[in-house]
């Protein structure tokens, strides 16, 4: 359903994504997914003249990633939702908010995780 | 009617303050002080700071960065103060209810007086809820100047 | 030089929403800006696994209220993919709109911010009371003003009788005309283009850098419009992308503004091309396993919607990429250098839509 998927693994992603750039294509987006076994796929959504180029990762939690953002700078914001969000532990962001983006300081790690805490526990939480 | 009363009464100050809204409840009261539904008719100012303002109108649920906002906000108004919540969203979390980051309505965080509900809240239910805030205000103003005495 | 951090907002009388950036300034420029965002955020995506799938288009609906039409737009376009459903050609036509007069509403908004945001405020009266307009039909039409619901998976939720089209066109023509007006002040007056031209410049290089989407990269040169991917009836209609080569605060006004023409334009153009027929089609099934992208162009640029069915009722994953997330690193960009009056201006010209951003 996706058009112009690749599939890659983690340590081909920097050269991928150099080669995309190349090519002049626009990063739009990355999209993570948890499979809710130990992986993570990772999207990466680019695209020239309305056409998009996919490249999917799969990674296991806790698996090193390599930032993009060194060349496509308008990656960081996604980059920190995704380490934020979902736990995945990217290294090297051009502008690291550490884990600490959206959520306050004090909260717990990576709310949309499925096999972490449910949103029962925490959603009615009164003050 | 001492000209401070009828000042605050003829002329109350607003400041509008978006939690987690939609923007719907925010555009809805902005569009409160616009040609069509004029809320300066009232004699209703829209002010930036909290410093100025009687009435606080806050859009969208309280989450837990922006809580903290939330409250030195409303410590900063001088009293008497009128909290009014707008939309469903303000009143009790609304649809967000159920979010991770979502801590429910606002009167969880600060007291509020006056509750709008819709979603998104109509222009006319928002000045409504403004003029009763005024009521409120006036209460507010009385038990003030009977502690003092 | 020493220098001195300010920090901007959250709460700021030029920002409708709450966005925090941390400013560190030389004198009177800034020379680095650090955002800090998460004042919205609610975990809206997390959500969307726990409710079904056709209760979805209301809850993403609930993303922005300024573009709640075309995120329902997205998400029942990606649905419909997935679940092989073609709908019929009136819901295409009816979509674009009540889409296109969602973007007239969003354009009028952003033009009366604009004009409040350098102290104008008849101008931000005018532009406000101009939509009033649009919403008057969104309210007639839908019951509701903002957050209209007009889409579901399958079609529209309502239909447009004639009378209501033959109205429609007149309203349209009546904010055509008073826009008019309005337009010699926004482009021409002299105290205005003195906070436009000149300000806040993103050159064409830089956006495509930044990946810039939306009227921001139109303004710096950029022809990007999904639009003309044909979506739903857009393949129907006839209109050309509205460029400016500038990429200042002045071509980012003159682009949005322009746009407002050409949704008028869109709308007349859809009336009179709206076919006969049903306007919705019943839905059976759930969605089956498979991943499905799919975009469209909101009032701020690209929407990009990202759906994992599972064979059940809910979605496994349901990932949005709003406009206003794509142009904060070009807002980044443009920051250093300024000026600090000139910083809500140049926040404002990005049409900053936080909620859209942190979901």
């Amino acid at each position: 359903m996706i058009e112009n998927l690749v599939e890659i693994t983690s340590d081909q992603l920097l050269a991928e994504t150099s080669k995309s750039k190349y090519e002049s294509y626009r990063f739009v987006t990355s999209t993570c997914i948890d499979n809710g076994d130990d992986t993570i796929d990772v999207y990466y959504h680019f695209d020239k003249d309305y056409e998009m180029r996919n490249v999917k990762i799969t990674v296991k939690k806790g698996e090193e990633i390599p930032s993009i953002s060194r060349i496509f700078f308008s990656a960081i914001l996604v980059e920190n939702e995704m380490k934020e969000l979902f736990g995945l532990n990217i290294t090297d962001i051009a502008v690291d908010y550490g884990g600490h983006m959206l959520l306050s300081d004090e909260e717990l790690s990576s709310p949309m995780l499925r096999q972490q805490i449910t949103i029962e526990q925490r959603g009615g939480k009164q003050v | 009617m001492g000209i401070i009363s009828k000042s605050r009464k003829k002329s109350p100050w607003i400041m509008h303050y978006d939690c987690t809204s939609c923007n719907g409840c925010d555009i809805e009261t902005l569009a409160c002080l616009t040609p069509m539904y004029d809320a300066e008719r009232l004699g209703i100012v829209n002010v930036g700071n909290p410093k100025h303002a009687d009435i606080l109108l806050v859009t969208g649920s309280a989450n837990k960065r922006n809580s903290q906002v939330l409250k030195n906000i409303y410590n900063q108004m001088p009293d008497p103060k009128c909290v009014v919540a707008i939309g469903a969203c303000a009143c009790t979390g609304g649809i967000f209810r159920e979010c991770y980051n979502v801590l429910g309505g606002i009167e969880n965080v600060i007291p509020v007086d006056v509750y709008v509900p819709g979603c998104c809240a109509k222009p006319e239910a928002i000045i409504d809820g403004i003029v009763q805030a005024i009521g409120k205000l006036d209460e507010k103003a009385e038990l003030m100047k009977n502690e003092s005495k | 030089m020493s220098s001195t951090v300010i920090p901007f907002g959250p709460q700021h009388p030029v920002l409708p929403e709450p966005l925090h950036i941390k400013l560190v300034m030389e004198d009177e420029r800034i020379v680095e800006a650090i955002p800090a965002i998460g004042y919205v955020h609610r975990g809206l995506e997390k959500l969307t696994e726990t409710k079904e799938f056709t209760q979805n288009t209301f809850v993403v609906e609930r993303v922005c209220g300024i573009c709640s039409v075309m995120h329902a737009m997205a998400y029942c376009q990606g649905m419909e993919e997935l679940m092989n459903i073609a709908i019929p050609d009136r819901a295409k036509f009816l979509r674009v709109i009540w889409a296109e007069l969602h973007r007239m509403h969003s354009h009028l908004l952003w033009l009366g911010l604009l004009a409040d945001a350098f102290g104008f405020e008849s101008l931000f009266m005018q532009a406000w009371r101009n939509r009033e307009k649009v919403m008057d039909i969104m309210e007639e039409t839908c019951g509701s003003r903002v957050v209209i619901s007009a889409n579901i998976i399958g079609g529209t939720r309502r239909d447009l009788s004639k009378e209501q089209m033959v109205k429609i066109n007149q309203i349209v023509d009546e904010i055509k005309e008073d826009l008019e007006q309005l337009e010699s002040v926004f482009l021409n007056n002299y105290t205005v283009k003195h906070r436009l031209v000149g300000r806040g410049v993103l050159t064409k290089e830089d956006a495509v850098e930044y990946c810039t989407v939306g009227p921001m990269a139109r303004a710096s040169g950029i022809s990007m419009d999904l639009r003309t991917t044909g979506y739903s009836a857009y393949g129907q209609l006839d209109f050309e992308p509205i460029i400016h080569s500038d990429g200042d605060n002045y071509a980012r006004t003159y682009v949005r503004l322009h746009e407002i023409y050409q949704s008028v334009d869109l709308v007349k153009q859809a009336i009179a091309k709206i076919p006969e027929g049903e306007h919705v089609i019943p839905v059976k099934g759930v969605p089956p396993k498979g991943d499905v992208i799919s975009r469209v162009e909101q009032p701020r640029g690209e929407v990009l919607y990202f759906m994992r069915g599972n064979g059940t009722k809910t979605l496994d994953r349901l990932r949005l990429r709003t406009p206003t997330f794509a142009n904060i690193p070009s807002l980044l960009k443009m920051l250093p250098g300024s000026e600090l009056s000139d910083v809500g201006m140049l926040i404002l010209t990005i049409d900053p839509c936080i909620s859209c951003t942190e979901r």
